[in-house]
């Protein structure tokens, strides 16, 4: 009996909720489109706590490795010391008050803008090491496609038709390569979807 | 189920203690001390192993003792008497009994016993065959001369008041066994509920039927008025019972009991009233003894008038001494069923096991009658001891036993040979090996003696040797010899051990390597920095910047800026900020003059975002570049598309723009998908994202899909939509700087690549 309430109850919940909120969508001035909001509008709930688990779970890993005293500790030390100081201002000045805006100016703004412009020197640096380790042709015209492009963007005065040729690479190859990626992914959600809904996959049971 | 008297709780049937406090459970059977079998409370015997469950040597209670003695009168009586009274009117009596009882008993005993052993006196002398009047004192009662028969009438006179007015519950038992007539007499009301119904004369065991006619040859009345069943009965009864009608002598005669006989009192007048063979039987000097509580026989059954007129007949194995004693019915049926007919010859086999009277076994009388039978045709059963005496000369002994019997036996020395037709079987070899030979006998004769504990002085018990023998190739493991080379072993693995880590040195070509690496992050970096600030910081070093590239027009952004335009005041517009604080830098750069155009359209903004720093971004952009009452901050939505299928569904009206901010496909493609499920082409949706956004926005741009009306993509397409708006000298400048270092990556890249084209490794 119990085997049977773990593994099809949730099958059935599955399912019938994904089979409602499909026809919301397909049949979109019914009823059952009101079915479909409500199942939305639960499902953000719970994303919500989700996001509230995933909060505490950061917190108990990292208390878990200063108490162990795992490699690195003292980042995870760090870590805790700022989320703490990083969740009293919005208690104060609310999620958008100027306390919370100062730390966004001048904390959270600079090290995003570093990271950043670290990714633009680690991935310069990787073109230039390209040729090092691999010597082919693929790895010519990658160069040869990536000078292109940053030279496409900003056409220097007298090279306009680089931008021409940036516009068609990414217009011809570029959408064509996208679209067929996002064909895959289509594809592979509605199956993904069928087999969820069909029972066959259960993320939501471990039987 | 048992309660506890304690605390309630129902315990198992059988339970003696209580499951649930602990406390004795009271007795609900009687355990046979033999077997174990728990009986029902009131049983004598075992219903299992029929082993007496009452010690035999308890003395009766004194007040029980009446009643009991009443109990053997009435059986006694009941099995030589004839059934008077249906079994109806039997069991209404032994209702109407209960009740009544404590009068009766309370009538004392002695005195209707004088008045009838007066009374009985009286009619000896008046009688005309005394020798009937032996043994028949009940019957020298007269009743009315209409209710007595004739041949009771000649009996002679008995007082009838003293005889139907007195309790006749303690009749003595002799008195109702000699007189077997008046033993028929027996009131029924006067018996135990749980007496047996009466039972057909045929069911009486043949002694009791053989107890009867003697007396009437001797001493009865007129063969005339006695029937004839009742003349063919044993010498063991005088006067048969005449009362084959009830309406001889009425109901009330019948409603009295005998009283039985109470232990040491004197009856010298009954003596004289004994018959003679009764006289041979008490001539042992010892009183007859009260019946015992024996088992029920079939005599049991109920007793019909018609089964009394029938003959008797002696069976034969009665004739037949040597046939024995008939089984017995099984014991189930003589424990269920109460004693009713007690004989003398009964008694002797149930005394065996159920003696109960204060008088010890021996004074069981046995009729001279059968006592004599018993001794000239059947021999005495001896016990049983075919071992110890030889077998009786009658008794026909095979052959072989015979022959048996008379060779000598193995405890004698001699080897016993095999009887006649018998031959020692064949033993196979592998058996015969495995006999014991001399030398094993004499070994284990020759086991220590036990000097100690409860086996003290026996021998050969124990086995003196263990059990189990070591296998013959077992040899015991010789000490590790140590030789000097695996000692100069141990010494070098032991000075290895101590000598401390010594890290290996590096290659002068590893160290090149390493040195070549580091120098060419560096190269890097500086190229990247210099290209950057040198853009950026010409103007205040050499007073003006270098124009490397100037904003193309780009079709995105003329499209988002139609529509934009097209926006009317008050129109809803919905801003996705899902942008972080990492690309702020170039997505503020992008999303800060689309928003001040629609702030100039007179729209109303509201602001969602499905990243958690995003309304953080959106609140630092609008402070910039609107009043607070100019947009609204709708706040955060968690799941992406989830997220932004429950904010278009709970939205009360269709906003008339949708502007994505975004430098990822996720967020973006999620909006799409979402707003053109739900609204279709009734809402525009338009995007300023990251330049690396493009690739991704472009199939959702493109003019067959529809999906994304019009899109701006980094510091290009920014400056190109400022040039629209006309103003953008500061994003002309940024994008200079970004031209350059365009040029410098590239410039570092292919430099790096023909370095390591000609002096890499080529290896993975």
């Amino acid at each position: 009996m119990g085997h049977v309430i773990k593994k099809w109850i949730p099958i059935f919940i599955a399912t019938g909720s994904g089979l409602l909120t499909l026809a919301g969508y397909l049949f979109p001035d019914t009823t059952l489109s009101a079915y479909r909001d409500q199942f939305i509008e639960w499902v953000v709930i719970v994303a919500a706590f989700a996001l509230i688990l995933g909060v505490l779970n950061i917190l108990r890993v990292h208390s878990q490795r200063i108490v162990n005293s795992a490699e690195g500790w003292p980042y995870s030390l760090i870590l805790l010391v700022a989320a703490s100081i990083a969740w009293i201002p919005p208690l104060f000045s609310g999620p958008t008050g100027s306390m919370t805006q100062g730390i966004l100016d001048y904390v959270i703004s600079p090290l995003g803008g570093a990271l950043a412009a670290l990714l633009a020197v680690t991935l310069t640096l990787a073109g230039v090491r390209l040729l090092r380790h691999r010597r082919d042709p693929l790895s010519v015209l990658f160069i040869a496609v990536v000078a292109l492009a940053l030279l496409g963007t900003t056409p220097l005065l007298g090279f306009e038709w680089l931008g021409e040729v940036r516009a068609w690479l990414i217009q011809v190859p570029g959408m064509a390569g996208f679209r067929g990626l996002l064909l895959g992914v289509a594809l592979g959600t509605v199956v993904t979807g069928l087999r969820v809904i069909l029972g066959r996959d259960r993320p939501h049971s471990e039987l | 189920m048992i309660y506890c008297p304690n605390c309630g709780t129902s315990n198992r049937k059988g339970s003696r203690f209580c499951n649930e406090c602990g406390q004795p459970l009271p007795s609900t059977g009687v355990r046979c001390p033999m077997c174990g079998t728990v009986n029902p409370v009131g049983n004598v015997y075992c219903q299992a192993c029929n082993a007496r469950l009452t010690p035999a040597s308890e003395p009766e209670k004194e007040e029980n003792f009446e009643e009991q003695s009443e109990d053997r009168a009435t059986r006694a009586i009941k099995g030589l008497s004839l059934p008077t009274i249906p079994l109806d009117e039997t069991e209404q009596e032994d209702e109407k009994a209960s009740g009544e009882g404590d009068e009766r008993e309370a009538s004392p005993a002695a005195d209707w016993l004088d008045e009838l052993r007066g009374s009985a006196e009286q009619s000896t002398e008046d009688a005309e065959d005394d020798e009937a009047m032996e043994g028949v004192e009940d019957l020298d009662e007269q009743p009315a001369p209409a209710d007595i028969p004739d041949w009771l009438s000649d009996l002679g006179p008995i007082d009838q008041d003293t005889h139907l007015g007195s309790g006749s519950e303690d009749a003595p038992l002799e008195q109702a066994q000699e007189g077997g007539a008046a033993s028929e007499e027996t009131p029924h009301e006067e018996q135990p509920t749980e007496q047996p119904p009466p039972f057909p004369l045929d069911d009486i065991t043949p002694l009791e039927r053989e107890a009867t006619p003697a007396t009437e040859e001797e001493t009865g009345p007129e063969r005339a008025d006695i029937p004839e069943w009742l003349r063919d009965l044993g010498p063991v009864v005088e006067v048969p019972s005449p009362f084959t009608d009830d309406e001889d002598l009425g109901e009330e005669l019948f409603s009295e009991e005998p009283e039985p006989e109470q232990p040491g009192k004197e009856r010298p007048d009954l003596e004289e009233e004994t018959p003679e063979w009764l006289r041979d039987v008490g001539s042992s000097g010892e009183e007859k003894p009260e019946l015992p509580p024996s088992r029920p026989t079939a005599a049991d059954e109920p007793q019909t008038s018609e089964t009394v007129a029938t003959p008797i007949e002696i069976p034969d194995w009665l004739k037949d001494p040597e046939a024995g004693v008939p089984p017995r019915p099984p014991k189930e049926v003589e424990q269920e069923e109460p004693l009713a007919v007690e004989d003398d010859a009964e008694l002797e086999v149930d005394t065996e096991a159920a003696p109960s009277s204060e008088e010890p076994l021996e004074s069981l009388e046995i009729p001279s009658w059968l006592h004599e039978a018993e001794l000239e045709e059947s021999p005495p059963e001896e016990p049983m001891a075919p071992f110890t005496k030889a077998p009786p000369e009658d008794v026909e002994t095979p052959d072989w036993l015979t022959e048996l019997a008379a060779q000598p036996s193995e405890e004698e020395g001699e080897a016993a040979p095999f009887p006649s037709g018998l031959e020692r079987a064949d033993v196979p070899s592998w058996l015969q090996e495995m006999r014991a030979g001399e030398g094993e006998e004499e070994e284990a004769i020759a086991e220590p003696t036990e000097t100690e504990g409860l086996l003290k002085g026996l021998r050969g018990l124990i086995p003196a040797s263990s059990t189990v023998t070591p296998p013959a190739t077992y040899q015991r493991p010789s000490r590790a010899e140590t030789t000097e080379a695996s000692l100069a072993r141990a010494e070098l693995l032991q000075s290895l051990l101590a000598q401390p880590a010594v890290k290996p040195k590096r290659g002068i070509k590893e160290a090149r390597r390493d040195t070549a690496s580091l120098l060419e992050r560096w190269l890097v970096a500086i190229v990247l920095l210099f290209a950057v600030l040198g853009v950026l910081l010409a103007p205040r070093i050499v007073g003006r910047s270098p124009q490397l590239t100037e904003p193309a027009t780009n079709p995105g952004a003329s499209d988002l800026h139609r529509l934009v335009d097209d926006l009317q005041p008050a129109d809803d517009i919905l801003v996705v900020f899902d942008y972080g604080p990492a690309e702020a830098d170039e997505l503020s750069a992008v999303a800060r003059p689309v928003l001040q155009h629609i702030l100039s359209r007179g729209a109303v903004i509201s602001i969602v975002s499905t990243r958690p720093d995003g309304t953080l971004v959106a609140a630092a952009v609008m402070e910039q570049i609107a009043s607070p009452d100019q947009y609204t901050i709708v706040g955060y939505r968690p799941g992406i598309e989830t997220a932004v299928s429950q904010l278009l569904a709970t939205s009360d009206r269709t906003p008339e723009l949708l502007l994505l901010l975004t430098s990822r496909s996720m967020p973006l493609r999620a909006w799409i998908e979402q707003a053109s499920a739900r609204y279709g082409e009734a809402l525009p949706v338009v995007a300023a994202g990251s330049a690396a956004l493009e690739p991704v926005a472009a199939p959702y741009l493109d003019a067959g899909a529809g999906q994304l009306r019009a899109a701006v993509y980094g510091l290009p397409g920014a400056a190109s939509y400022q040039s629209l708006r006309g103003y953008g000298d500061d994003a002309a400048q940024r994008l200079n700087a970004l031209a350059a270092s365009h040029i410098a990556v590239v410039a570092v890249i292919v430099v790096g690549a023909v370095v390591h084209a000609f002096t890499g490794t080529g290896k993975e």
